[in-house]
């Protein structure tokens, strides 16, 4: 088993990389690898409740982070700093992401076998 | 004779904003689209330097996607129609991506 860690850094609906990631993060999880999920940057944005892009004529990809704990990804992060900067709260979040600051990243990175980054 | 100034990256990737701010003059508009939508309530964005005769703007649907609101902010929505109806109004559209 290889231990994968994934950050998602774009925000929701700007461009296909939060969907491109979700699907390597489930892909992955079905394959039962380790895995880290990061939200960091303004990939903090993708775990706002009540996305609606309907009227981009985008389907709501952050709709489907509920499905994470179905494939058993449950090292799910989110970065303090990120969510300070962007005036937003961990607990306001659309799924439970535990809270990390940029020291406890760069361990998972460096205990990584395998980083992904969109 | 105004200008329309359109910025659709994230304040926090790229410097677009800023580099769009040194530019307004007087009677210009600025509205944000896309991502760029992400520096609509931030507490660190500085946009005093705009008087108040620039009006500032962000695109609804881009909002209501990333479920964010322009409420007590300096900017005013608009939707799709009304961005066409700005582009309209001003004699030019300068784009800051």
């Amino acid at each position: 088993m290889k231990t994968l860690t994934f950050l998602a850094r774009s925000g929701p609906h700007g461009s296909s990389k939060p969907k491109a990631l979700l699907d390597m993060v489930l892909s992955a999880a079905v394959f039962e690898q380790k895995i880290n999920y990061i939200f960091i940057d303004d990939g903090v944005y993708q775990l706002l409740p009540d996305q609606d892009p309907s009227r981009l004529a985008a389907k709501n990809v952050s709709a489907a982070l509920p499905a994470l704990e179905l494939y058993g990804v449950d090292k799910v992060y989110v970065d303090t700093d990120s969510l300070q900067k962007r005036g937003l709260a961990a607990r306001q979040l659309l799924i439970p992401a535990q809270t990390c600051h940029a020291d406890e990243i760069k361990t998972l990175i460096a205990d990584s076998d395998m980083v992904f980054s969109l | 004779m105004s200008t329309l100034h359109i910025v659709n990256k994230s304040p926090f990737r790229t410097d677009a904003l800023q580099r769009c701010l040194a530019l307004v003059t007087p009677g210009d508009s600025v509205i944000l689209i896309e991502d760029a939508v992400f520096g609509v309530n931030l507490p660190a964005l500085d946009i005093k330097p705009l008087g108040d005769d620039v009006a500032c703007y962000a695109l609804s649907e881009d909002l209501t996607a990333r479920s964010l609101t322009a409420a007590d902010t300096r900017f005013q929505t608009t939707d799709y129609a009304g961005f066409v109806t700005l582009v309209c109004e001003h004699r030019n559209s300068l784009c800051h991506g």
